[in-house]
């Protein structure tokens, strides 16, 4: 394997592609080329779609780097930039669980795929806009980030919970704790739950609200962006929301998920405090699981590292995944201000 | 967690709080654990700690339920610049928790793991700063996280399948079994098992010696070492001699039942165009596989190692360092940083190989 067997593109690599907008007569600009990816190429997941993040931040507000070879991309890392205290930081839009890079599999034996995964994301690197600070969290099919290490980025690791094969009902209810067990069929039962797939966005908005409002907060992203990514998720049919309604007809928990070809992943979680006995959001989570298993696709629970959610999830039994976050700070000052929150604790 | 018994419940006051007799018996029972539990990797064996860490350079968390011990994580304490350091002993690429596995289905099975490496925590001494690899097999920092450890990942090499030799080699670039082919016709090259751990220091030596990298452990860590892993035939020493009897390269291997890993290599850089590095390699690894289903080559970040192990074709293997220092110290966290190296190794350096 030599360094050059791959060649970044664009051919003109002085035009960071920060800018690289379309021109007139211009060949592809990255993001035009990734456009174009990201309409045939199944396996960039959900949230790293152009149209996902056209949504969510804008089509100004993201931009791609790509590494190809003969006019083909093999690797492509998406990312937002926003500017904080005069400082540049590549990250990801918010309600966005994951981005980071995706690598063509090159197949063939694992020391082959170690070696072009290596090329290819030096070249990812190389192909980012300066940047004071770089955070990220990654897809949990990328497990290589060594050739991060070496450009001077650090890694943890998070985890989730997946459940690979829905296709068996049966086999779900019994792999779920059986507290859970009895949670679910308390609130269908003695509860009189039911869960329900025909209300209004607005109103998983008011319970959402509710449910950080009852902890003293307001949910880290805003409605209008919820409302954007529910209008470009409805238009590609790829996502649904589920609420338990008590017999008041007063939605008491609620779940929005969303899928790509191989996956369903939780997007939106909220439970009305006041109702938490109720088992409403068990109850919710089970019958998302089994709508996700009539997509026939795998489900991704999109969390927790918080030990209280972590329990509960993981009571639904699927399997604890592993998923990186990756990030680097160049800027002193940053540098500084992470030091001295890590010493008031506040990391 | 009231069914796990933990002698102190409160993180920080553990170690004293434990006292010397419990410590003195704690140890015995790990001891017996160990002796009886082959599950227990064997950089974690008291042994293994003995030799490496000194008979009181080392200690061990238990969690018991119902007088059976269930969880177990054994530590190696140094004092560095008046601080309490937990950090792996010379030569020991890895330790981290035991657990006992208790069969369950996947959600149970996590939540007690959790609960077990919880009530482990706990009974850490009051540290100053920590670090440790842990073994490759484990994949789960959820607790620590929790009681606010940090967590990178790193990698290490393995050849998972050493039952078919063939495969193994095939598996190999065609120009690494060219070299291993070529060291064994050209040069009339031989492997010899009857040498002894100083004719391997020589070898180790020259190759530190080459790359200007000082040796990671003392000449009589390493012999003590050899001596506990050769009375529990544990080890292997191969030194590949060519026509003239000349000593080109050697590998040190030791293994359990799980794994067998490369601990340390070392050759002659005058003998290295005679294939003798990878021939050594080869048989070191065809050794093992009469050993151990895998083979570890105990690889590190350094960027060089990477090529080298992908052409005897190796999986790539993440591996967790968890680290921790509490805020007493991280106004000093810089200074501590530069003390101990920016880098910290958390594994012995092992010199650049070469390819």
């Amino acid at each position: 394997m030599t360094t050059n067997a791959t060649t970044a593109l664009p051919i003109d690599s002085s035009t960071p592609p920060l800018h690289a907008d379309a021109r007139p007569g211009a060949p592809l600009s990255p993001k035009e080329a990734y456009r174009a990816l990201c309409g045939t190429e199944s396996a960039i997941h959900l949230f790293a779609r152009d149209w996902w993040l056209d949504a969510a931040v804008g089509p100004d507000g993201w931009d791609v780097a790509i590494v190809g070879k003969h006019d083909r991309i093999l690797a492509a890392m998406p990312y937002v930039v926003r500017r904080r205290w005069g400082m540049r930081i590549l990250t990801q839009p918010a309600l966005t669980p994951m981005l980071g890079p995706w690598l063509h599999d090159s197949g063939g034996k694992p020391a082959a795929r170690l070696s072009s995964q290596k090329e290819a994301m030096r070249a990812l690197i190389d192909q980012l806009p300066p940047f004071d600070h770089y955070s990220q969290t990654w897809h949990p099919d990328v497990g290589n980030w060594q050739p991060f290490y070496w450009k001077g980025f650090r890694q943890t690791t998070y985890y989730t919970y997946t459940l690979a094969d829905l296709s068996d009902p049966d086999a779900l209810w019994a792999g779920l704790d059986s507290k859970t067990r009895r949670a679910i069929a308390k609130a269908g039962g003695e509860h009189r739950l039911e869960v329900r797939d025909d209300l209004a966005l607005e109103q998983l908005l008011e319970l959402n609200r509710k449910t950080f409002g009852r902890q003293g907060l307001a949910p880290p992203y805003p409605d209008e962006l919820v409302r954007r990514l529910d209008a470009a998720c409805r238009a590609r049919g790829c996502a649904k929301m589920l609420l338990a309604v008590g017999p008041d007809g007063v939605p008491q928990a609620g779940y929005y998920f969303v899928w790509d070809e191989r996956s369903a992943y939780a997007l939106i979680s909220c439970a009305d405090p006041a109702h938490r006995s109720s088992g409403a959001n068990s109850l919710c989570l089970w019958a998302t699981i089994q709508a996700v298993g009539r997509l026939e696709r795998q489900y991704n629970f999109s969390g927790s590292m918080i030990e209280s959610i972590e329990a509960y999830l993981r009571a639904f039994g699927g399997a604890q995944t592993p998923y990186f976050h990756v990030s680097k700070t160049r800027s002193r000052l940053l540098l500084a201000r992470e030091g001295v929150l890590s010493l008031v604790g506040k990391e | 967690m009231e069914a796990v018994l933990t002698q102190s419940s409160k993180q920080g006051d553990a170690g004293e709080a434990r006292g010397r007799p419990d410590a003195a018996s704690a140890k015995d029972e790990y001891r017996q654990l160990c002796a009886s539990e082959p599950g227990i990797p064997i950089f974690s064996t008291d042994w293994w700690l003995d030799a490496t860490a000194g008979v009181d350079g080392w200690d061990v968390a238990l969690v018991r339920t119902n007088g059976r011990i269930i969880g177990a994580m054994p530590f190696h304490t140094a004092r560095r610049f008046g601080m309490t350091v937990v950090q792996l002993p010379p030569l020991t690429p890895a330790l981290g928790p035991w657990i006992r596995s208790n069969g369950d289905k996947t959600s149970t099975r996590l939540g007690h793991e959790q609960k077990v490496m919880q009530a482990l925590i706990e009974q850490l001494p009051r540290f100053d700063h920590f670090r440790q690899t842990w073994n490759k097999d484990l994949s789960n920092w959820l607790p620590f996280y929790w009681n606010g450890f940090d967590q990178s990942t790193e990698y290490t090499y393995v050849i998972p399948a050493l039952h078919d030799l063939d495969a193994v080699w095939n598996g190999f670039d065609a120009a690494r079994r060219k070299h291993c082919r070529k060291g064994a016709e050209r040069h009339q090259l031989r492997v010899r098992d009857d040498l002894s751990v100083d004719d391997f220091l020589v070898l180790h030596r020259m190759t530190l010696a080459s790359r200007g990298v000082p040796q990671a452990f003392t000449d009589d860590c390493l012999r003590r070492l050899d001596a506990a892993c050769a009375q529990r035939q544990r080890r292997k020493i191969q030194i590949v001699v060519d026509e003239h009897g000349r000593a080109c390269a050697g590998t040190y291997t030791v293994w359990d039942g799980g794994c067998a890993y490369a601990l340390i290599k070392g050759s002659d850089p005058e003998m290295g165009n005679t294939g003798a590095p990878s021939f050594c390699q080869w048989e070191a690894i065809r050794f093992s596989a009469t050993m151990a289903p895998r083979y570890d080559f105990v690889g590190n970040m350094n960027p060089s190692i990477e090529p080298y192990v992908r052409s005897f074709g190796a999986e790539q293997t993440p591996l967790m360092t968890i680290t921790k220092t509490p805020s007493r110290l991280l106004r000093l966290r810089q200074g501590l940083k530069s003390a101990l190296g920016a880098t910290a190794p958390s594994r012995f350096a092992e010199p650049e190989p070469r390819p």
